[in-house]
């Protein structure tokens, strides 16, 4: 039966455990997750599909962090005015946190939730981690 | 401030109108005489007998019995004169349940936090106010005497300078001093029990286990992540635990009393641009006042130019590096070892450095400080507020000490959170201390390490360390 699955939906199921993908240091400082798959998902979740959301996010955050001529003009010109173009102006970062979220809702919404999992943003847990929650299957089950 | 002020009159009236409650339930037989009452009667949080629960006791009950009462199973509907008596009081309670809290009202660290959040300072302000009025009373002076002197005989560009060095200084002192840091909210629960999950699988359960640290390897260069006992997470590579904020920080270079702040990833370039641009502002100051001869400004600025240049300087260098004070005074990078080590955060290119550090691009506040907590968090902690506050008023500055000395739990801190920074607890013979050595060692020794204000870690202990400011 074809049901589409709203995060409501999922939420009165109980939370079976939570999975905690963590940041991968390899290249410093900028913001990436480590692409290796969780165990715990073997039964839900494609390891491709896995990879290439992780994967997405990481190069979302490489675009916001990336240092080109964009970014050095808004450094600049902040700079200029004692920063305080701050204050009215959204950040190039900013934008692309926003753009992340609507990415994170997106594939919550397409792949996740039917699967009964949830992804929750990183920037919600200070940019440590992609926490992906696991529900419990029966209402998954009787859903499908 | 004023949410502060609304909330404990609420709470007193509440207090109130709980113990003439429980008299006229008394008097009327409702309760039996000599039922415990506590002084601190919605504040405390043992398990009372249960009580003929009247609508109005039920309302304005402390948090342990509220939680005990299945709302399904309330028999009859609130009387409407009931309601109208409690609006003052229980009215305002179930209001107070109901608002959705901020988070910065719930915030675990040792911060203050004005207009609503939007501003964030640490706890002790240091000797900002100096800073400030140090600023203002030379620049007043110069502007008042020394201008009209200087226009006259020179150009009337002077004031202009002036003026434009003055404006970028107090914005970038301000800014300095009343932005995140980069403050690293703390671990979730959840995070925490996953991460020692993975400790314990790895180490040996027997016994608990040396400090703990986990090794990545960044650019070919093995890099020690320690874990913070305080937040309950490995932090990040240049990441440091501020003892004074009780935050840990991202990029921490140093907690600086004269802004009354860490200094960390996001407020790094307004330290540096208000450092710059203050000792311009001296020298241009100095180079007028030795022309017209005030005293005054002489000395500040003589003493000025010199450690604020000396600063400048050496904040250049750190720029150009790609370093932090931290890492600087750890040599965390300079092979003192004898190993082969290289900063493996630089560019190798000092232009390519100093854009970076200075024009990169800006990352936003983690701890997202006016957002809303979830419902369910925001009536645990409403709750624990309200149980809390009266306390506050008589008991926060006793509870204060233990609750900050040891794992500080969300509901004490927050509850205590307007107050703490009032409180001479805890903290108040180590800041009085660190105060007076600042004052003698002059600016002169800023960017000397003092182990008072510095990364308070050692490589060697654990993080119990951060609950004394000073090793």
């Amino acid at each position: 039966m074809a049901e589409t699955h709203s995060l409501q939906d999922l939420q009165q199921p109980a939370v079976s455990s939570k999975v905690f993908v963590q940041r991968d240091y390899g290249s410093g400082t900028t913001c990436r997750f480590q692409t290796k798959f969780p165990s715990e998902l073997d039964s839900r979740l494609d390891k491709q599909q896995f990879e290439e959301t992780i994967q997405t996010l990481n190069n979302l955050y490489a675009e916001a962090e990336k240092l080109g001529g964009k970014s050095y003009l808004e450094g600049c010109l902040a700079c200029l005015t004692a920063y305080t173009i701050f204050l009215c102006m959204e950040t190039h970062y900013e934008k692309m946190l926003k753009k992340i979220a609507r990415f994170i809702k997106d594939q919550n919404e397409k792949i996740y939730a039917p699967r009964g999992l949830l992804l929750t943003d990183p920037i919600e847990r200070g940019l440590r981690v992609v926490e992906i929650t696991i529900f419990e299957d029966r209402s998954v089950g009787s859903g499908r | 401030m004023s949410n502060f002020y609304s909330k404990s009159s609420t709470q007193i009236r509440v207090y109130l109108r709980v113990k003439v409650e429980r008299a006229h339930q008394v008097a009327t037989g409702e309760r039996a005489e000599g039922f415990r009452s506590c002084v601190c009667d919605v504040a405390c949080r043992r398990p009372h007998a249960p009580t003929v629960r009247t609508p109005t006791s039920r309302l304005i009950m402390k948090k342990c019995e509220y939680q005990q009462i299945d709302p399904r199973a309330l028999p009859t509907p609130t009387p409407p004169h009931h309601r109208g008596d409690d609006d003052g009081g229980g009215g305002g309670k179930s209001d107070e349940l109901k608002r959705p809290r901020r988070k910065w009202e719930v915030f675990p660290g040792k911060n203050r936090f004005y207009c609503g959040g939007r501003i964030i300072v640490a706890r002790q302000s240091g000797v900002l106010p100096l800073t400030l009025g140090l600023i203002l009373v030379t620049s007043g002076l110069f502007f008042m005497f020394d201008c009209p002197f200087l226009v006259k005989h020179l150009t009337s560009c002077i004031p202009v300078v002036g003026g434009v060095l003055f404006v970028f200084v107090v914005i970038t002192l301000l800014q300095t001093s009343f932005t995140d840091p980069g403050i690293l909210p703390r671990a979730t629960p959840d995070e925490a029990a996953d991460i020692e999950k993975q400790i314990d699988n790895t180490g040996n359960a027997s016994y608990r286990p040396p400090p703990r640290t986990k090794e990545v390897l960044i650019n070919q260069q093995v890099v020690k992540l320690k874990y913070c006992f305080t937040c309950k997470m490995f932090r990040p590579p240049r990441t440091s635990h501020c003892s004074l904020c009780d935050n840990c920080v991202e990029r921490f270079d140093h907690h600086c009393p004269w802004v009354g702040n860490c200094v960390g990833k996001r407020n790094y370039r307004f330290f540096y641009t208000f450092i710059v641009s203050l000792s311009f502002l001296t020298a241009f100051i100095f180079g007028c006042v030795t022309t017209h001869l005030a005293l005054i400004e002489l000395v500040i600025c003589f003493f000025s130019v010199w450690s604020i240049l000396g600063l400048s300087g050496f904040h250049t260098y750190l720029v150009a590096s790609n370093l932090t004070t931290n890492e600087d005074i750890k040599g965390s990078w300079s092979g003192k070892s004898g190993e082969d080590v290289t900063n493996p955060y630089s560019h190798k290119n000092i232009f390519i450095n100093c854009c970076y550090v200075l024009c990169g691009p800006l990352p936003p506040s983690l701890i997202d400080r006016r957002g809303f907590l979830p419902a369910d968090e925001s009536a645990q902690t409403s709750g624990a507020d309200i149980e809390g506050k009266p306390q506050t008023a008589h008991t926060c500055p006793d509870n204060n000490s233990p609750a900050v000395n040891s794992d500080p739990s969300p509901e004490l801190s927050m509850s205590c959170g307007a107050r703490r920074a009032a409180s001479p607890q805890g903290d108040g013979s180590p800041s009085h201390h660190t105060k007076t050595r600042w004052k003698k060692s002059k600016r002169a020794a800023l960017h000397v390490p003092n182990p008072a204000f510095d990364v308070p870690v050692s490589p060697t202990s654990p993080d119990a360390a951060s609950f004394a400011p000073s090793q």
